[in-house]
């Protein structure tokens, strides 16, 4: 009986908090804009073939008589070198830079997340030991730098370029989790769990974890904008996404040798990298708002 | 108190901004500056690039120099002969030669000079080693070079030795050393050093950053007075820095690798125009003989018939035309009757039936690797993709570095199926193409990526470059290059390169800036043969 | 005594660390495929030179051997030689480190500048319109990488209104200053050379602000956040009912905790700044220590590549250090080790 008057009380708990997120995420007008924004910008890149004026212009597309057209009404962003829509291209651009950021999140928070709950947890042993060397030992490099290094090793492409972003970025994770799970470690309800007789499994995963959500989510969301930048980064030395693959980045590298007469082909894709990172920001900062507040 | 002292600094510190605006930076009275790439090195001995090559000639003289159309005529050696056996070489050289030190330079220094070359092993040393069997002092002022076979365009290839001062290189020696007696050769110091007789001095060298010379005041041949009386070659490739530059008079000439976009733009300001020279040097598309699907000699043609040059040459690479064999129209050896691929997609999938890949086309994607550094490639390799994708060919892209190109290509396995590489001529002569693109013994380096290992071909072009007779030569070359374009077909001839180089044609006057190309690779850059208008620049500046 | 004892510590914790680097950067660059040597010497080069020249670097023993040689001679200061520029890697460094720090120090007090300004007037006039336009500003600035600030600048100023110039550190006809510090704009105060002094920052200003913006403009977000945060606390409350001046109360007791969040992240993006700049260092033609390392690991230049990583791991750990002492200072309840962990 008692049981289920637990299970009750969680679930009313939680949509009242998330309402009550919801609630002090929304009086922040700036996040809501970024939210709106980063909902369009998802939006664009899934029907990307679908509302793009030029779909084949994200392919391989060769248009030498209408090259370096400025922006009319035929294309509302002009042309580049070899005569494709930039506007297009730019939306397929928002597939691969969200896709990147998607899955580097996916793998890298995760990862990070679960290295460092065990490090802390295991804090006096040598799995502890180990994997928070190899953190330091990673963290001791910028992350520009060894994805850079990584990058020039493999093959230069998409994928590649994610694999070495994430090597660099999960560590930061590690680093964030492992001191909250110390602090949290003492902690009563912890100990509680564990009179209770609940697995090591069931206190890590439940209890760390639940409350160490606020600063994971808050440093995804930052921590999208910041890769999107070092993505642009590597393609702007060519060591990301292949031609005639629509990468923001490459974009706008390709494009700025040709400012200012030009100034079209490099102007609208770093346009969107910084409403991309931008909105990323903005919620990011909503959302670290919203657990100060519910904190307390 | 304290106030009024804060006030007093700060009006120090405004109007020594102000001051510091106002200020003219003092420069040469006829500068000629340039840019190009790294490495530079000023060492004779070492690099081919065309940085280093572009300092070296003017920092040293060579037996003999090339005229404009890329003829040696002589410089140090006054007079030559030939043996009867077509093996010995004999130099005369003139006298009253000096080094930037003040000595003079004799017959010992040219021994040195082609023993270092040869015994570092790096840079121009491939031409020698293998023909050079010794050098000989005769006396003073004479100088035999002893080959173990005869070499027909053995005096082009002396352009590229270049004459260093013995004994000062001696003293600055460092042992012990990878060279026994000579310690180090003198690497070191040579790093950073000149000892050279040239027309220029070394007056700075900071590396990864430029390199500045001045003329040399002594120099034994009469020079011009309105020849450049400072050169100086930054390391800078980006297009909006240089635009910049040339804008604001810092620059004389631009680089030479620019995109077409770029190029329109530095048109439009004042005082710039853009060249056009031919240089001696083409666009390839280099195809692994020995790796599936391009080891078929149909598959090969196949892919030549369905290239669109029309496209690359008037939309891609402005200022280029047509090529038609392994060698540029302006080099020596040429020969018109080659035949000239052009695209002709019936002919292109006649040839794809005869190849055994015919109906596996899916399985066998053809690799190209193509010059991140270089724009234009990326829309050569888009067009070469979407023509072949009319043929059913499936094409990988990889855009690589440079350092990986070269790095790849050194291998059989990794090479690609095709690379993109410009080749220049070391030598201006055909032979120089040959041995570069199909010899053996270049497979491994990035001018050849055809992998043709074909000893009788070698050897035809070893018998082609051993005949003394300019006439019987060319003719030799002349079988070759119908050979290798008609039959064997292992290279796509993408076009002839033209440099389209920005500079300032109010007062720069310079060879390349009437059109003409000087057929021995970077020597348009000769010092001595370009003028500076001091007038017309100060008048621009003002 | 405890923070010398605890800074010591990290220390020896921190060699240990980069004793970890340098296998792992190591075997980074020496296991990459293809003969970099036979680039070094030109393709054509022939075998003999290129087995003579492998000998010599020890390329043709065992990665460990290899390991041992290059430790060995880092013990005695010789990191080896590039042969990219045919100088021993140390007095390539010694060359051009200085640069990029020059250029790094000037970021770091724009960055700085910009960041407490820029946080400290949106926190005071939080929520009203100077505040939003602030903010708003500063998103975009941080979301903008550093090159494409370096591309505008430069076309603004060096090429539409030519008051800046384009590249390099000096202008053609001044005569640097005697190095004494390798730092122009240093040497050239002491030296007492003004005109010099004047051209090296003109030269400055372009790199360092396009290289500060990002850092700077993220950082006065963190310091408007904090301050905003802070201002409603109790203790503050407090001193306002005292009656104690709001100037007095921003500066003093405002200011110092906001700024914590702020100064880790400031520490770690400066350490970054010298991995960043090497598409400046590329643009301006700066001869610096970013652009030789990114140079060095497209040509594959072992030595200086090892070398590379190892001195910016090196930074990257100091600004570690610094940071973690900076926030102690700023508020010595927290206790040096919270940031990190021991």
């Amino acid at each position: 009986m008692s049981k289920n008057i637990y299970i009750q009380k969680k679930t009313s708990k939680k949509w009242e908090n998330i309402q009550r997120s919801w609630y002090s995420f929304s009086r922040n007008r700036l996040s809501v804009i970024g939210l709106i924004v980063i909902l369009l910008v998802i939006f664009i890149a899934i029907f990307a073939p679908y509302i793009s004026p030029s779909p084949e212009s994200a392919g391989l597309y060769i248009n030498f008589s209408g090259a370096n057209q400025p922006p009319s009404l035929s294309n509302l962003c002009g042309t580049d070198g070899i005569g494709r829509d930039v506007l297009s291209r730019i939306f397929f651009g928002f597939r691969i830079s969200l896709f990147m950021v998607i899955v580097v999140l996916a793998l890298v928070a995760p990862f990070g997340v679960v290295m460092g709950v065990m490090a802390g947890y295991f804090h006096n042993n040598l799995i502890g030991i180990i994997i928070m060397r190899i953190t330091d030992m990673l963290l001791a490099i910028p992350p520009l730098l060894l994805a850079l290094v990584i990058c020039s090793t493999l093959n230069p492409n998409v994928v590649n370029a994610m694999i070495a972003i994430s090597i660099g970025w999960w560590p930061w994770y590690c680093r964030l989790i492992y001191g909250y799970t110390i602090s949290i470690k003492g902690e009563d309800y912890v100990r509680s769990a564990e009179v209770i007789g609940a697995s090591n499994i069931h206190i890590l995963f439940k209890e760390i974890l639940r409350n160490c959500l606020s600063p994971i989510l808050t440093k995804m969301s930052l921590d999208a904008g910041v890769i999107i930048l070092i993505a642009s980064m590597i393609s702007f030395i060519g060591l990301g996404a292949q031609p005639p693959t629509p990468d923001l980045g490459s974009m706008v590298a390709d494009g700025c040798k040709y400012l200012p007469e030009l100034w079209w082909i490099s102007v609208f894709p770093a346009f969107g990298i910084l409403i991309t990172a931008l909105s990323f920001n903005l919620i990011g900062d909503g959302i670290g708002k919203i657990f100060m507040k519910v904190r307390g | 108190m304290k106030k009024k002292i804060k006030i007093l600094l700060f009006i120090c510190f405004i109007t020594g901004i102000i001051l510091s605006f106002l200020s003219v930076a003092g420069a040469a009275d006829r500068p000629f500056r340039m840019c190009d790439g790294w490495p530079c090195y000023i060492d004779p001995s070492k690099g081919t690039d065309s940085a280093s090559t572009e300092s070296v000639l003017n920092l040293y003289d060579s037996l003999v120099l090339p005229d404009v159309k890329g003829i040696p005529q002589p410089l140090v050696a006054e007079s030559w002969e030939i043996s009867n056996d077509k093996k010995v070489w004999t130099f005369h050289l003139r006298t009253g030669i000096k080094f930037h030190d003040g000595t003079e330079l004799t017959a010992e220094d040219v021994k040195f000079s082609m023993d270092r070359l040869t015994t570092i092993g790096e840079g121009f040393a491939y031409l020698f080693t293998k023909r050079v069997l010794s050098t000989e002092v005769v006396d003073n002022r004479t100088v035999a070079f002893h080959l173990n076979e005869p070499c027909g365009p053995f005096l082009s290839m002396l352009i590229r030795l270049y004459i260093l001062n013995k004994d000062l290189v001696m003293k600055h020696i460092v042992k012990p050393g990878p060279y026994g007696d000579m310690g180090d050769y003198g690497k070191e110091w040579l790093n950073a050093n000149d000892a050279g007789s040239g027309p220029y001095m070394l007056k700075e060298y900071l590396p990864q950053e430029s390199v500045t010379m001045v003329v040399n005041p002594n120099y034994w041949k009469p020079l011009d007075p309105n020849v450049p009386d400072e050169f100086k070659i930054f390391n800078i490739k980006d297009e909006v820095t240089i635009k910049t530059m040339l804008a604001n008079r810092e620059l004389e000439v631009g680089y030479a690798a620019l995109t077409r976009e770029a190029l329109e733009a530095m048109d439009k300001i004042k005082g710039i125009d853009i060249t056009k020279f031919p240089a001696n040097s083409m666009l390839y598309y280099m195809m692994h003989t020995k790796k599936p699907p391009t080891d078929d000699v149909h598959f090969r043609k196949a892919l030549a018939w369905g290239l669109d040059y029309k496209t690359i040459i008037e939309e891609i690479k402005i200022g280029s035309t047509y090529a038609a064999s392994p060698v540029p129209k302006i080099c020596p050896g040429y020969d018109p009757t080659v035949l000239q691929y052009h695209q002709d997609l019936d002919k292109a999938r006649e040839e794809l039936k005869k190849s055994k890949y015919y109906n596996e086309l899916d399985k066998y994607p053809v690799t190209i690797y193509w010059n991140a550094n270089r724009a234009e490639q990326e829309k050569i390799t888009l067009l070469f993709m979407s023509n072949m994708a009319e043929l059913g060919v499936k094409i990988i892209s990889v855009k690589t570095p440079w350092m990986k190109l070269e790095e790849d290509t050194a291998s059989i396995e990794r090479s690609p199926n095709v690379t993109t590489v410009e080749v220049a001529a070391e030598y201006a002569e055909a032979g120089a193409f040959l041995e570069a693109k199909y010899k053996s013994d270049s497979a491994k380096s990035w001018s050849q990526n055809e992998w043709l290992l074909d000893p009788e071909l070698d050897a035809s072009i070893d018998d082609a470059i051993g005949t003394i007779d300019q006439k019987e030569r060319f003719a030799e070359y002349s079988k070759i290059l119908h050979y290798i374009t008609e039959d064997l077909c292992p290279t796509i001839f993408l076009c002839d390169n033209t440099m389209t180089i920005p500079y300032q044609s109010d007062y720069v006057d310079w060879p390349g800036g009437h059109g003409i190309g000087n057929a021995v690779a970077y020597y348009d850059y000769y010092g001595p043969n370009i003028r500076i208008d001091k007038e017309k620049m100060l008048d621009l500046l003002k | 005594m405890e923070i010398i004892k605890t800074i010591w510590k990290k220390t020896i914790y921190s060699l240990i660390v980069l004793i970890g680097l340098s296998i792992i950067t190591f075997s980074m660059a020496r296991l990459m495929p293809g003969n970099t040597i036979r680039m070094a010497l030109g393709s054509r080069a022939p075998e003999w030179v290129v087995e003579k020249v492998m000998k010599e670097n020890h390329l043709d023993e065992s990665i460990y051997k290899q390991y041992y040689y290059w430790f060995k001679n880092i013990l005695h200061g010789d990191l080896g030689s590039s042969w990219l520029t045919g100088r021993s890697v140390m007095e390539d460094i010694k060359k051009f480190f200085p640069a990029t720090l020059e250029i790094a120090i000037y970021a770091i007090i724009f960055m700085g500048i910009l960041g407490l300004l820029s946080g400290v007037i949106a926190g005071w006039f939080a929520d009203s319109w100077i505040d939003n336009i602030i903010r708003v500003i500063a998103y975009m600035g941080s979301s903008v990488p550093s090159y494409i600030f370096a591309i505008f600048f430069m076309l603004i100023f060096s090429y539409k209104l030519q008051i800046l110039p384009t590249i390099g550190r000096l202008s053609s006809g001044v005569i640097p200053p005697p190095a004494i510090t390798h730092l122009i704009t240093i040497d050239a105060l002491l030296a007492g050379d003004f005109n010099a002094f004047f051209d090296a920052l003109k030269h400055l200003i372009l790199p360092a602000t396009a290289l500060g913006m990002q850092p700077g403009t993220s950082a006065g977000r963190l310091i408007r956040a904090g301050i905003v945060g802070n201002a409603g606390k109790d203790y503050i409350i407090a001193a306002k009912s005292y009656g104690i001046p709001d100037k007095l109360i921003m500066l003093k007791y405002v200011l110092k905790p906001s700024i914590i969040p702020a100064a880790s992240i400031f520490a770690l993006s400066s350490a970054c700044i010298f991995v960043e700049a090497f598409i400046i260092e590329g643009m301006f033609n700066w001869p610096g220590f970013a652009r030789y390392g990114m140079n060095a690991l497209l040509s594959k230049d072992l030595n200086a590549i090892s070398a590379v990583i190892l001195i910016v791991g090196i930074l990257y750990i100091l600004a570690n250090i610094i940071a973690d002492l900076t926030v102690f200072w700023l508020d010595p309840r927290i206790g040096i080790n919270i940031r990190s962990e021991g």
